[in-house]
This record gives C-alpha cells, structure tokens and sequence, in this order.
C-alpha cells in the first residue's frame, strides 16, 4: 500500500558554491549518508555509544570514592570497555551529560545537592578515560581482568581454548601492536616459534600507578612530595614485576604442555638422528669402499707379479730350452760330421773339415744349423762343405770388417800427426829447455828495465848458469823468447806448440799401442777363451768390441794429457812447461811400461798356470806365460814377485798388530 | 593518525602547524627558533640542497645557486604567462629557462689550473622540485611531533586564492613525494578565515569576511560570506604586484640617498651594496612591526665606510606611506568592485589578515579606519594563521585518508525548516529539512512521523523526496510524500 503526494513547498533554499571546509561543513557531510539516507537525530545519537546505565546504580556510587568505581560502567561502557575507542568514550560521555546534567535534572524537578551528586562519578570518568594515559593506567588494574593462571585440570581438559583465551586476554598489554595468535593443533612450527618467542619477549604496557597510595599532589612540601613518589615508585616496580612473572609463568605453562613443541621436539630428534644415521651409513660405505679398493689393488698387483714372475721364466725357459737345442743340434751335427768321419777324403780334410765343425758350430745361429743338419741328412758332405764355406766366408768377412777399420784407424792417426816440424824450431825448443826459460825469467826480474845492455847481460847470465851447457843463447834469442813469454797471444807462442807436441806425442804412443794389441789379437787364429766367452753373451757381437776397450781405457788418458798441457800453457806467461812434459811422459811411460794393469782374468789364468806348472818344471816362467795371452814371462815375474811382496808386507803388518 | 599537520607555503615563506585531537593548533619552530621558514633554495655545487634561513643569508654571495620565491611558478604550464614571467623573473637569483620550466643554478668550479678558466656546473631543478625540497624541510620539522613511522603525516596545505585548480594537483603531488600525506588543499583565504573560528556557530545569521593578503610578493583580496558554518566564496581579487618588497624598497631607497649624502658615494654602484642594504632593511621592517626604533647600521657598506642610523617607526611609516596609499586605492577599487555585483556586500562584517606584510601596524591602521564597523581580526601573527588554519581543518577531516583536491561543492543551502506532523499534533512535529542543512542533489529522507494515524504498532515510515527544480537560476524544491 503504498500512497503517494507531491506538493511544492514555499521552502527557502538558496545555491552556493560552499568551500569543503570547517565543521559545519563536515557536520552536514557526515549527515548525508553514502546511501543518501538520512538518519534522524534520535538514531545518531544512539549509535555505537554501548547500554543505557541503571539511574540506581549510578545513585549507588559515592563521588568520594571515585578511585573504586568501574568508570566503565558509570558511561555505560561495560561491555566494549577498553576496546571502546576515544570516540565512542566521547559520545557517552556525551549522551550521560545530556541525560545527567543538574541542571537538566534540576529542570524536570529532581533535588540536586550539588557537592554529593553523581555527576561528579561521571565527569571523573571521562577524565580517567577521556585522556589517554589515566585511561591506561585505569585499564591496567581494570577490575574486570582476570589475572589468575588455568588450572591443570582445565588445561588437560582443553588446552587450546583455554590458552587461546588466555593469550588473547592477555595480548592487550602488549607495547607492539601485532600479537600473534596461539594457534591450533596443526598449527606450523614457524607460527608457534614466533607466538613463543613473542611472549617470551613480551613487553607490556600495563603499569599500575592508578593503584598509588598516596597522591603525589597531596604533599604539602618538596620533601614530603618525594617521599610519596618514591614509596609509590617502589609499589608499582613490585607490582610491575608481580605481572611479569605472572605472564612469564603463564608462558612457561602454556610452553611446557604444549603438545606442538614435543612434537617438534621429537620431529627434531628424529630427523637429528636420522642425520647421524646416514652420516654413518655414509662413512661405513666409505669405508667398505675403501678396503674394497685397497684388496683389489692388492690382488692386481699380485697377479701382476705372478705374470711377471710367469713371464720371466717362461722367458728363462725359452732360452734355456734354445740353448738346449742349440746345443743338440751342434751335437748332432758333430755326432754326424764324426759319424761321416768328416766326410773326410784324407787326414788333413778330416783335420780342416773337424776345425770346420767347430767354426759352424761357433758361427750358425740355431735356424742355419737345423737347416744344415737337416740338409745334410739329405745331401751329406755337399752341404756340409757349402756350410763349412759359408762359415770361413762369415768368418773371413768378419776378420775383414775388423781390419778395414783398424786401417781406417790408422789412416786418421797418421793424417793427424804433423809430419813437418821445423828445424829451427827444434832447435829453439832444445835451447829452450825448461831449466833455460826459468833462468830467463829468473834474469828478467833479477835485472829490471833500464839496466845497461840488460839482454846482453841476461843471456850472459843464463849461459853461465845454464847446466846442460849446449847451445849458446845470444842477446838475440832471449829477447825473442821474452817477448814470446810476454806475448798473451798463446796462438804463436812456441810454448803451446810445445805443449801441443807433447800431447800429440803422448797420443800417438798410446795409438801405437792398441795397434799392438790388435795386431795380436788378428795373429791368434782361435780367439781367447775370454773372447770367446764374450762373443757368446753377446749373441755373435763383433770380437774387435773386446779389444777395443783399451783404446777407449787409454783414450781417457790421453785427452786428459792433451788437456792438461794447454792448460798449464795457457797459466801464467812464465808458468813452467817441464809439468806437463814430465806428466805427459810419465803417463806415457806407465803406459808403453810393464805397470801395465792385470785384469781379474789374467790373474786368474796366471794362479792357474802357476798351479798347474809346479816350481820344476823346466821353462816354467815360458810356459806360464804361453798360458796367458798378452803377456810376457817378464810381466809374469814382476807380477809374481808383486804379488809376494804384497802378502809378505800383509803378514808382517799383522803380525806387527798381533 | 593524530598529530595533523598544517602547511603554509608561499613565495617568501613557509609555515608549519601541528594540532592534536584536541583541535588546538601550534605552530612548530624551525632549527634556528623562527615559527616560519624562508623559502629558499640552495645548491653547493655538488650535491648538498640545503633550505631555509642560511639559505637565504648565502643568496647574497651566491646569488646564481639559489633559488627563492619559486612559488609563483608552480603552476600549469598554460597559466603561466608572459605577465606572470616578467614579474616572477625579476625576484629569482638564478636563471629561469622560460622554455623548460626549469631553474638553472650555476656553480663555478674554481680550476686547478691558473690559465684554465673555471669549469661551470649547472643543475635544474623545476618549480615542482624546489617546492618538494622545501617541503621536505617542513617534514623535518613535522618529525619532531609525528613520530608513526607507517603513515606519513597527514597535512593540509594552503594554496593563494588565484591559483587554478590544476595547480594544486602539482602541489599535493609535490607535498606527497616529500613525504606528506596531503589530505586536503585549501585557499589561503579560506584558512585564514578559519584560523579565527569565524562563523563556526551554525545558528548565526550570514556573515561577511573580507580577507586582506599582502605576503612577500603580491596581495590579494576575498570576500567570502559566511552562513550557519558553511564558508562560501563570493569574490577573490588579485594578484597585485604590492608586497612586502615594496615596503623593503622604500627603505632600501631612502637608506641609498642617505649614504648618498652623507658620503657622496652611491651604493646603486655596486650589487653587493645593495644586497648589504636589502638585508638591512628587511630586518630593520620586521624589527619596526613590533619596536618603536631601531638602530640601522651596516658594516662596511661601501669602499670601507660603514652606515649607521637610528631609525624611528614614524620615520618607517612615512616612507611606506606610499605603498599603503597604493594598496588601499587598490582595496578600495576591489570592494566597489564587488558592491556594485553583490548590494548585500554594503556591510563587511570581518577582515582577516594575513601575509607576514600585514603585521606592519600602520597598515593594520589603514585597513581598520577604511572599514570601521568590522572586526579586524590580528590575533593571530598574520603569517602564521593560514597555517593554523589549515591544522583547524585538518581536525575537521572526516577521513584524512582521503584526499580532496576539490575546493567548493555545489550545494543547495536550506534557510528554513520543514517540519512534518499529523493533523493538528504540532507538539509532535519531525523536522524532515533542517535550517542550514545543506543537500547536494536528490536525496530520500526518512521520516518517521508520530501520531495516531498510523497503523496497529504506532508507526508507519514516511518517504520524503526532495526534487530541486531549477528554475531560471533559482530552486524550488519539490517534495513528495510517499506513505509506506
């Protein structure tokens, strides 16, 4: 049912452009509702300002003790009480003016004493809760908070209602703003870490100076004043710390029942001890790794050494079997040859053909000997002769590489020997002895620069003095070899000449030597036992190698010489030159001499033969001699006689000692 | 949300006030103890910007790195003029490029080197820029009470009359990037006005407030009439080239032919001289305003001689009659002006004053025997109540987190009360349209109307629609009664 009427109503408005600014303005703003629904007086006035107060129980309050009344209550604020915001403790206060003013009472007829009027309980009120920090200190000790801690029973009952209830109660004192919640049972460790560590560092704004017992204001002096101050700062720490101890405890209460962090507890222990678990597991599996790796190794490296040992003697084996066969198949050629009676047509065929055996055998390499034996079944003498020439060939050829390089030899030695040698030179070194040039340089210093007609008096002084008593130096000469002496050009000083010839000579001596021995060496029909033990190691190496150890040994000594003269030349300009002529010589002489070193095997072969030749046998020393290749019976003796001397000088050093 | 704060920026100064949830505003003082701030800029050459008072004393050696009454220039580019250019360019120490908009400081860099010559480093800083370095200077100070460090600190600022409405986006964004939470910009006239609580009794009868501004630079005039609470705007004049440097000037004069002869020696020579004297005499004018004398001297004032002199408030006050003439000729025009639109204007019930120029008493004088039936309204030191102002306002806000940049509303005023009753019950009246509401378009209003015509419970819900029918300029309203 709805009716409707439209009238134009003779109201006075006018249009304006109104600045956005000043109350009235805002006023009338905040009228107009978003919706653009007014609402009347009445309704907001009503709004959001909590329960109309009983009038009886605001009679009931005696202005007096103003301190004890819930000034919640006296505004009608007891339910929102401190979540009541400045606002909302405003507009109360409002409302409760307007229906509690005296005068307004005193206008409806009331009786109003003025001093003992309830009023004052409201004006007080609002100025505990209209300014903010009495408001604080009132909410503090707000009668209505519940400062007691839950039960045992009620906590195993229902743990986190009641300790949801607590936290939240509690979390209005707290300074920062944003408390966090207690949380359910399947709450993260994360939260229930941080909702801890929050209450246990929990700092409250709570403060109790609304309990002071004295007014500080009611001290009647300076002193007196203080006093007050500090007895009521005393109380409020006391009861400061009252209340942290209270919200520690509540904390540790809640801390130590709560069922989250045993099981966070646990969940931690586990996985702690899972940790260590595979960390050991880890370790073992190293260590089972490790002693694995370790065997293996070990077994490889025996197997490896089986294959070597297994090897070498298979490699032992194999050459001795070689040798084996060489050996039968030598004796079968000899069993055959012998057997063919050396397929001899006279005695002296049988006598080469015999010698021939042997140098096939010494010659042939184990395939040619089978290869002979085997033609030789077939063909008889014929291929034996062809094998017995072909060895005197090999041996023939053998013989010939040795000469043509004992030629070559030769020819290089020759070619370096200077063959021309000046006789004036000649002359000039016997004038200058060594004995000479060190009565020249013995003179030079003896008569210095600047004496009159010094060369002369020097050469007179070197003829005189001169043992040898050859040759007259003149003036002349000595100059000349003064000069030459003086000369740092060692190129044309005779003196190096000298040195040069004396190592040529020293050389040469020994090149002479090896000829020697070579010589008798290729005399020898059939080499030495020793020579031809080594032809055997060396699986067919050349003979000459033996001989030419010896050069090699005395090659050594020579450059040494050579060295050593140029060296002693290139000295001081006055340094003598006899040193290196004596060593030269010497080294030369010891040489070409019968200090010729015994090698262990000529030792050997000469204890032998002495042995075997006893005392009387007639040209025992010959014989002994013949035994030992190289050798004279000369060397023989001395070595003997050496050798006697040697034992005989050992004895007597021991029994010197005994 | 509590301190508000609010802001005065202009070309010469700045102000600072903080109000409390109690609504009583203070201004809070800067670092060298003055309630306001000089709103100079400068630079160093490097990278320091430093603001305020030493700023200013450094301008007169450094004039090429400062940067002062930059205020004027904060506007859209559209508005500002080649007028505005002439005027504005002369106050600036530094250049201005017109093109860009922006302030060239310049700093010689003196070279290591004797035959180099020096090395000039230039920097630009638009209008926008020096305004947000200034106000930065102000949060420093909006600190020391501000202490909420996830909300910026909620500021009203005032902007000068004639400023166009796009300029005071510029400004709250620059105020913004300061770090201001600007909730609401407002004409400097207007906040003045509400630095004396004019007219916040809703039941008075209209009321009419002329505001007289001579700040540093300029001066203008509003009239604005004021009805139970609401301010509304009649008539805003200006800018005129009159302000406080005008007054300097005369001073400045008069102390030039003086040396000139006593000395025969003309400081007009020489710009540092005449810095020496511009000083000099700004101080000697503030020192005027609330002394009866002061002794002028200033050191060295030019090729070594000093000048020294006792001056006298009379002796001030004669040598600016000049410009008081000017002002109040200008005054005058203004409000004929306006008379001859708006007859109701006959009677101007209050003047406020504001800009730090109107505290030279004689001009207070001037204004208060040109209009003798008003009240003059200087309680408040004039450059300080515009900030006070704009703090009473911030208290006002109804959501501070809201930010209106919109000046006035188009609103429709009611100047009588409608009342709705049931037959004869007139004791039982609603009043449906109270006087001195106001509406802003159509609008239901519900009623519940007492009496025993309604049905079973007592009650039955009235709509009440208003329609304002515009009528040649005029409006009617139209009121139809729906009964549910």
């Amino acid at each position: 049912m709805t009716n409707s009427l439209e009238l134009e109503v003779p109201l006075k408005v006018a249009r304006h452009q109104i600045e956005r600014v000043g109350l009235a303005y805002f006023n009338a703003r905040r009228k107009i509702a978003p919706g653009g629904v007014e609402r009347s007086e009445s309704d907001e006035k009503l709004e959001g300002v909590g329960e109309e107060v009983e009038i009886s129980y605001l009679k009931s309050l005696d202005p007096k003790e103003w301190k004890d009344q819930d000034h919640y209550s006296v505004l009608g604020l007891g339910k929102l009480r401190f979540e009541a915001s400045d606002d909302d403790i405003r507009r109360a206060y409002r409302r409760m003016v307007l229906q509690h003013h005296p005068d307004k009472r005193k206008a409806k007829g009331e009786v109003v004493i003025n001093d003992e009027d309830y009023f004052t309980c409201i004006t007080k009120a609002y100025e505990i809760l209209g300014t903010s920090k009495p408001r604080r200190s009132f909410d503090s000790v707000d009668p209505e908070f519940d400062d007691s801690l839950p039960s045992q029973t009620e906590i195993d009952n229902d743990y986190f209602a009641v300790f949801n209830k607590m936290f939240k109660l509690n979390g209005r004192w707290s300074e920062r703003p944003q408390v966090p919640d207690f949380g359910e049972v399947d709450a993260k460790r994360e939260e229930v870490e941080r909702f801890y560590n929050f209450w246990y560092d929990f700092k409250s704004w709570r403060e109790f100076s609304y309990l002071d017992e004295e007014d500080k204001e009611k001290g009647q002096d300076r002193d007196e004043r203080r006093w007050i101050e500090k007895e009521n700062k005393a109380a409020r720490i006391k009861r400061k710390k009252e209340e942290m101890s209270r919200i520690r405890d509540l904390v540790n209460l809640a801390y130590n029942n709560d069922k989250r962090i045993q099981r966070f507890k646990q969940e931690e222990k586990d996985r702690k001890a899972a940790a260590k678990r595979a960390k050991m597991d880890a370790v073992q599996a190293q260590k089972a790794e490790q002693e694995k790796a370790v065997r293996e190794a070990a077994l490889a490296k025996e197997r490896a050494d089986k294959a070597e040992q297994k090897r070498i003697e298979q490699i032992r084996i194999e050459r001795e079997q070689q040798k084996k066969v060489l050996k039968k198949e030598r004796k079968t050629l000899r069993d055959k040859v012998k057997d063919c009676k050396y397929y001899a047509k006279n005695d002296k065929d049988q006598l080469k053909h015999m010698e021939g055996t042997e140098k096939i055998c010494e010659t042939f390499n184990l395939a040619e000997l089978q290869a002979l034996n085997k033609a030789m079944e077939s063909k008889g003498r014929e291929s034996f002769v062809a094998a017995l020439q072909t060895a005197e060939q090999k041996i023939a050829a053998e013989l010939e590489e040795i000469n043509q390089t004992q030629a070559k030899k030769l020819a290089t030695a020759t070619a370096a020997a200077p063959k021309a040698a000046g006789v004036k030179e000649v002359k000039k070194g016997e004038l200058w002895s060594n004995e000479n040039v060190q009565l020249l340089i013995k003179a030079v210093n003896l008569f210095p620069a600047g004496t009159a007609q010094r060369w002369d008096v020097i050469a007179t002084f070197i003829n005189q003095h001169s043992g040898s008593g050859g040759a007259q130096v003149l003036a002349r000469d000595v100059l000349n070899k003064a000069k030459a002496l003086q000369n740092s050009d060692h190129s044309k000083s005779s003196l190096k000449t000298q040195a040069n010839d004396a190592a040529f000579a020293s050389f040469e001596k020994s090149k002479k030597e090896v000829q020697v021995s070579n010589d008798i060496t290729i005399g020898e029909e059939a080499p030495s036992q020793e020579s031809k033990e080594n032809v055997k190691q060396n699986g067919g190496a050349h003979p000459n190698q033996v001989n030419n150890q010896k050069p090699k040994q005395n090659g050594i000594s020579t450059p040494a010489a050579a060295a050593a003269a140029p060296a002693a030349g290139a000295g001081a300009g006055a340094a003598p030159p006899a040193a290196p002529m004596t060593n030269g010589t010497g080294g030369a002489g010891g040489a070409g001499g019968a200090s010729k070193t015994w090698t262990k095997e000529e030792q050997a072969l000469l204890e032998q033969a002495i042995k075997s030749y006893p005392t009387t046998t007639p040209d025992r020393w010959d014989r002994i001699a013949a035994c030992i290749p190289n050798r004279s019976k000369k060397d023989c003796l001395r070595r003997v006689k050496e050798l006697v001397e040697l034992v005989n000088s050992k004895k007597e050093a021991q029994a010197a000692v005994k | 949300m509590w301190p508000r704060f609010g802001i005065k920026i202009g070309n010469s100064t700045l102000c600072i006030a903080y109000v409390k949830a109690d609504g009583k505003a203070e201004v809070i003082a800067n670092k060298q103890g003055d309630r306001v701030s000089q709103a100079c800029l400068l630079w160093d050459g490097d990278s320091e910007i430093e603001c305020g008072l030493t700023a200013k004393q450094k301008m007169a050696t450094r004039p090429k790195q400062a940067v002062a009454h930059s205020f004027q220039l904060l506007q859209p580019k559209e508005h500002l003029t080649e007028e505005i250019f002439s005027n504005a360019l002369k106050d600036i120490p530094c250049d201005f490029d017109k093109e860009e908009l922006v302030f060239r400081m310049e700093h010689a860099v003196p070279s290591e080197k004797e035959d180099q010559d020096d090395q000039i480093v230039t920097k630009e800083l638009s209008a926008y820029q020096v305004t947000m370095e200034l106000l930065r200077a102000e949060l420093e100070l909006a600190h020391q009470y501000h202490t909420d460090a996830d909300q910026a600190p909620i500021a009203v600022i005032s902007i000068p009359s004639y400023y166009p409405a796009e300029a005071f986006k510029l400004l709250s964004d620059a105020a913004e990037t300061a770090g201001f939470h600007v909730a609401q910009i407002i004409a400097e006239p207007t906040a003045a006005v509400l630095g004396y609580n004019i007219g916040e009794d809703e039941l008075q009868a209209r009321q009419h407030v002329l505001t007289i501004k001579c700040g540093g630079l300029y001066s203008d005039f509003a009239l604005f009439a004021v009805q139970n609470g609401f301010f509304i705007e009649l008539a805003t004049f200006g800018p005129f080239a009159i302000g406080g440097r005008q007054f300097t000037e005369a001073l400045v004069q008069f102390i030039c032919e003086e040396f000139k002869r006593k000395y025969k020696l003309d400081p007009h020579e020489s710009r540092r001289s005449l810095a020496k004297i511009r000083t000099a005499a700004a101080n000697c004018k503030h020192t005027l305003t609330t002394m009866p004398s002061t002794q002028l001297y200033i050191d060295s004032l030019m090729d070594g001689v000093d000048f020294n002199a006792q001056m006298s408030r009379a002796r001030f006050e004669s040598l600016i009659q000049p410009v008081i003439n000017n002002l109040m000729q200008q005054l005058g025009e203004c409000i004929e002006q306006a008379q001859q639109k708006r007859p109701e204007l006959k009677r101007v019930d209050h003047i406020v004053l504001l800009g730090a120029t109107m505290q030279i008493p004689k001009l207070q004088a001037a204004v208060a025997s040109r209009f003798p039936d008003a009240k003059l309204h200087n309680s408040h030191s004039a450059d300080e109540v515009v900030a006070i102002g704009c703090a009473r306002q911030a208290v006002c806000l109804l959501d501070p987190l809201e930010q209106q940049l919109q000046k006035a509303d188009d609103c429709v005023l009611v100047e009588d009360d409608l009342y709705i009753w049931h037959r004869d019950d007139e004791a039982n009246a609603t009043l449906v349209l109270g006087k001195g509401s106001i509406r802003a378009g159509d609008k239901e209003i519900l009623a519940n109307l007492p009496g025993p015509a309604a049905a079973e419970d007592g009650l039955f819900q009235l709509e009440v629609e208003v329609n304002w029918n515009d009528k040649d300029g005029n409006v009617v309203p139209q009121v139809r009664l729906s009964c549910m």
